[in-house]
């Protein structure tokens, strides 16, 4: 595209779950609209790469947007054409019949009971194709398994937006053979032939208040050679779903404050390097497909995206002691535990800069969770035939033995050695009815603006305890839908 | 009317000095002062020194602007002594406005941020000066005027210089602060707020690499430390003591005068404050006068016969001079791409924090290359594209926390430093991985925090190397799927 266009009846700043849903649904019913992306537009001939320059390409700050505080959390987005929808395992989950009716009683959040947001998982469940796999389970999924029954515990086998998913293990790098559903594979190119345009390399810095409506945007747009340009774009309703990050800084940097950015919730992640007597090829196949749903929604736990690059970084914290273990790679694979955290987040804009400060303060009840997830998770890796455990917590010695793993459940992990991931970040505008706890109402749209709506992770109420994707595309449509009649 | 008026109080001001710096003065004494001043050989050393100022000033010049434009140091020297040239014969500081619009014109930057670069150099000019000034207090009891002097300086170049600060370190603060307080008035404010904004970004945008701001204000206490010395040379001939100290607060006291729009050339100010800084130390007022009127002399004809001859050369006339001050103040900021949705242009820097040789030793010690199976050459490509990786992830962090991370690394350093009596990098690799050790995997938190995202990083991309995949076939993707 190479003229910018200056005025558009609606403005979608963001391209992953929640901007894509929105576009289809809008250009689709014959609205205006100009979608304006931060990062690049990739090919699946793109994808693929080394982790390196698939970071550098694909993820917000290379992959270094940490979550400060007591303990520092390692957290990263997407940022190119698809957002976060590019990067991630595709796992799919619609938001559980019990956090929607939490949602409701909480938030006061309208028309979102399992029934009515069915239609909306359905239509993005055919979208992204989700589905089962159909090459078999490899064999870190089949020794987590093994685990999984040897325990008795409920789990289940998580469908993925990654049809014919020929398990090259690039989920994290773009999936070069575009089997996984990424919004720009699937709803972009929709949205376009509908009739949205897309603006890449754009990233908004302000909204333009005018006399008690956003006029439009300013944003800086990187020409080729590397120079930025500011340019204006009027608009007459701006959607925002620059991710759940972004979102409420934009917000707060624009002097829009009112419940935005302070109720930020994650899922806290601790990784955990196994090693088998068997050989596991974690490398050279997906990622453990079953996730263990037996202790939810505190406590979550599954497998993770594995490569020599990433087991170094698991091994790291106790680096001296456990640099050996690079020689067996080929018999390791890398799970998780993961808590529905209940500590208190922010996201605050840079004052002096174009970045933004995220934190999160790791409440007990998630280092209770944690670490009671890091002994059951351990006891079932035992009971599945592991030999060695490293958890990514520093100071903490391998775990070999079942009486190693239930210490975990009784003690709690040391807080200043914990090495903590997330990838799922979400509630800092959080949506519904109550005016003393939401920045938007039910429908995202902004509380004291009338053409200003939030509709992506920040908007979800709290957290979901699942893989959110589905439950941002599901709410997405029902907020984009509604908008478009009221446009009619 | 506006130019009318700030000629009037040019010349106004200029009169004022004059009027105080000549009454009851012994004039047949000054005469007599100049008649039997000694110019040999210390007039012509003292005009060669103040040349070597301006080919530094040219240096300067060229580097501020050297990211956006390629000139050479005669230029930038050219460029310099326009505005001298102009100052002397417009009043109320045109000069500079000339100088930006050479700048402009030998560079195509706009004239704004050429206008911005210029008044960065007198910035910097000032906190040179000032500088020289501070230093010179402590070995010469100073008071009166000379102390007042200084307290004016310091708040007024104090101001300033938060002012380019602020541009330097958050131009997108500066865009955000415009936008919302000048969005209230109307868009063709707004627009026009904002270009000027990201001018004036753009003309200090060469300060954002600490390394380069160090170098631009050496060459700046440099260009005052020559100036001093041409005031210094011309001490003998006047039969004066070869004082330093005395040179530096007669020069600092004089050019921090100036810095007052006066009329051209400076007359009047230039000789009340540097007669009145060389009575502070002691010499008589008669001399003290006179020599004011020969170091103005000393200064200003090179600077006219340089500055014509750059003028013809260039072809600036000064009439463009005064339409270009017009622009300025009437119409410059938004006569062009007004109502356009493009505003204007943005410059970023990268500015990275550490250096590649710290950084790769760094790397080199975190990373277990040796164990790798890799040749030598393949270990030095490795290396270094870990290091930029990691390189990366730092530049890729908030403002907060690359600020907290380079503090924390400048001490780690320096105790290594303490420690060793060496640099990190003088290190053999084994005591440099024993320090890494220490620090990443050691017992205190702090520094565990400080070097957790770099060891992770490094490690993250040696282990993704293709060098190192190929070498370790097992755990490449390619071998995966086989």
């Amino acid at each position: 595209m190479s003229e910018v266009a200056q005025k558009t009846q609606v403005l979608i700043v963001g391209t992953g779950a929640g901007g894509a849903v929105t576009a289809i649904e809008l250009a689709s019913r014959g609205v205006d609209v100009l979608l304006v992306e931060e990062g690049k537009r990739h090919t699946v001939d793109d994808y693929g790469d080394s982790a390196t320059a698939a970071m550098a390409r694909l993820y917000r700050g290379r992959g270094m947007t940490p979550i400060m505080g007591s303990v520092p959390i390692g957290y990263v987005e997407g940022r190119c054409l698809g957002g976060s929808t590019e990067i991630n395992s595709g796992f799919w989950h619609r938001t559980p019949p019990e956090i929607l009716l939490r949602w409701k009683a909480q938030y006061g959040l309208a028309d979102s009971s399992p029934e009515e947001l069915a239609p909306h998982f359905e239509w993005a469940e055919e979208m992204t194709k989700v589905s089962l796999s159909e090459k078999g389970w490899p064999p870190s999924t089949e020794v987590f398994a093994k685990g999984i029954d040897a325990m008795g515990w409920s789990a289940q086998e998580v469908p993925r937006t990654a049809h014919h998913c020929e398990h090259k293990n690039e989920c994290a790098h773009g999936c070069p053979t575009g089997a996984k559903q990424g919004m720009s594979r699937s709803l972009i190119p929709l949205a376009e032939e509908a009739g949205a345009k897309v603006l890449t390399r754009c990233r908004v810095k302000l909204l333009l208040k005018r006399r008690g409506r956003i006029a439009g945007v300013l944003a800086a747009r990187v020409r080729d050679g590397g120079t930025q340009e500011l340019i204006r774009i009027y608009a007459e309703h701006v959607f925002l779903c620059a991710g759940p990050t972004e979102t409420p800084a934009l917000l707060r940097r624009s002097g829009m404050k009112f419940h935005v950015g302070d109720s930020l919730r994650i899922h806290p992640m601790l990784k955990i390097a196994t090693l088998f007597p068997e050989e596991m090829n974690s490398q050279g196949s997906v990622l453990p497909l079953l996730q263990v749903k037996e202790f939810w929604p505190e406590v979550s736990m599954g497998g993770a995206f594995f490569s020599a690059g990433h087991l170094a970084m698991g091994l790291s914290e106790n680096w001296p002691d456990t640099r050996n273990r690079m020689a067996d790679h080929r018999r390791m694979a890398i799970y998780y535990t993961a808590v529905r955290g209940t500590g208190k987040g922010s996201v605050r804009p840079s004052m002096f800069g174009d970045s933004t400060h995220i934190r999160y303060e790791l409440s007990s009840d998630d280092l209770k969770h944690l670490s009671q997830g890091l002994g059951r998770l351990s006891t079932l890796l035992l009971a599945a035939g592991a030999e060695e455990i490293y958890p990514s917590v520093f100071g903490v010695p391998v775990i070999r033995r079942e009486i190693e793993a239930v210490h975990w459940l009784d003690e709690m992990l040391p807080r200043s050695g914990l090495s903590l991931t997330t990838v799922h970040a979400f509630s800092a505008c959080p949506i519904g009815e109550r005016m003393d706890r939401c920045a938007a109402d039910s429908f995202g749209k902004l509380h004291h603006f009338d053409n200003v709506y939030v509709n992506d992770a920040s908007m979800l109420p709290d957290s979901p305890g699942v893989n959110p994707q589905g439950s941002i595309m599901a709410l997405a449509r029902r907020n984009a839908i509604r908008f478009a009649d009221g446009v009619r | 009317m506006r130019r009318a008026l700030l000629i009037v109080l040019g010349l106004v001001i200029s009169g004022v000095f004059v009027a105080i710096a000549v009454k009851e003065m012994d004039w047949p004494k000054v005469a007599e002062t100049i008649r039997r001043m000694d110019p040999m050989p210390w007039l012509p050393l003292s005009v060669l020194a103040y040349l070597v100022g301006q080919f530094v000033r040219g240096v300067r010049c060229r580097l501020l602007v050297s990211h956006e434009a390629n000139i050479s140091t005669m230029t930038g020297s050219n460029i310099v002594i326009i505005g001298y040239a102009v100052n002397t014969v417009l009043p109320a500081r045109m000069g500079e406005v000339a100088r930006a619009g050479v700048m402009s014109e030998r560079t195509g930057l706009p004239f704004i941020q050429s206008l911005t670069v210029t008044f960065l150099e007198r910035v910097l000019d000032g906190l040179a000066i000032l500088s020289v000034l501070l230093v010179t207090t402590l070995m010469l009891p100073v008071e009166g005027l000379i102390k007042n002097t200084v307290y004016v300086a310091s708040i007024v170049l104090g101001s300033a210089a938060a002012g380019i600060t602020i541009a330097v370190a958050s131009p997108e603060f500066l865009t955000t602060l415009i936008s919302r307080t000048v969005g209230v008035i109307g868009r063709r404010w707004h627009d026009a707020a904002l270009r000027l904004s990201m001018y004036v970004a753009n003309g200090v945008s060469y300060l954002r690499v600490p390394r380069d701001a160090v170098r631009v204000g050496l060459l700046s206490v440099l260009v005052w430390v020559i100036e001093t010395v041409m005031f210094l040379l011309l001490f003998p001939a006047f039969g004066l003591p070869i004082e330093f100290w005395w040179a530096a607060l007669a020069m600092a006291v004089t050019n921090l005068g100036i810095l007052v729009p006066s009329a051209p050339g400076y007359v009047g100010p230039f000789h009340y404050f540097c007669m009145m800084a060389l009575i502070s130390v002691g010499v008589d007022e008669s001399v003290a006068l006179g020599f004011a009127v020969v170091v103005h002399i000393t200064i200003h004809v090179p600077i006219i016969v340089w500055g014509v001859g750059v003028a013809v050369w260039y072809g600036v006339e000064l009439g463009s001079t005064v339409a270009m001050a017009k622009f300025v103040w009437n119409e410059g900021l938004d006569s062009h791409q007004s109502g356009a949705a493009v505003i204007g242009a943005l410059t970023p820097r990268r500015r990275d924090l550490l250096t590649t040789r710290f950084l790769k030793a760094l790397v080199e010690s975190l990373v277990p290359i040796e164990e790798l199976g890799l040749s030598q050459d393949k270990q030095d490509e490795v290396l270094s594209g870990t290091t930029d990786f990691v390189r990366g992830q730092i530049g890729g962090m908030s403002t907060r926390l690359r600020i907290l991370f380079a503090f924390g690394m400048a001490g780690f350093k320096f105790l290594v430093r303490l420690r060793y009596i060496r640099g990190f990098c003088q290190l053999p690799l084994t005591r440099r991985q024993r320090v890494v050790e220490m620090w990443a995997y050691g017992p205190i938190g702090p520094a565990r925090q400080l070097f957790r995202a770099l060891r992770s990083t490094a490690l993250l991309a040696c282990y993704e190397h293709p060098l190192v995949i190929d070498t370790n076939p097992s755990i490449s993707v390619e071998e995966r799927s086989v």
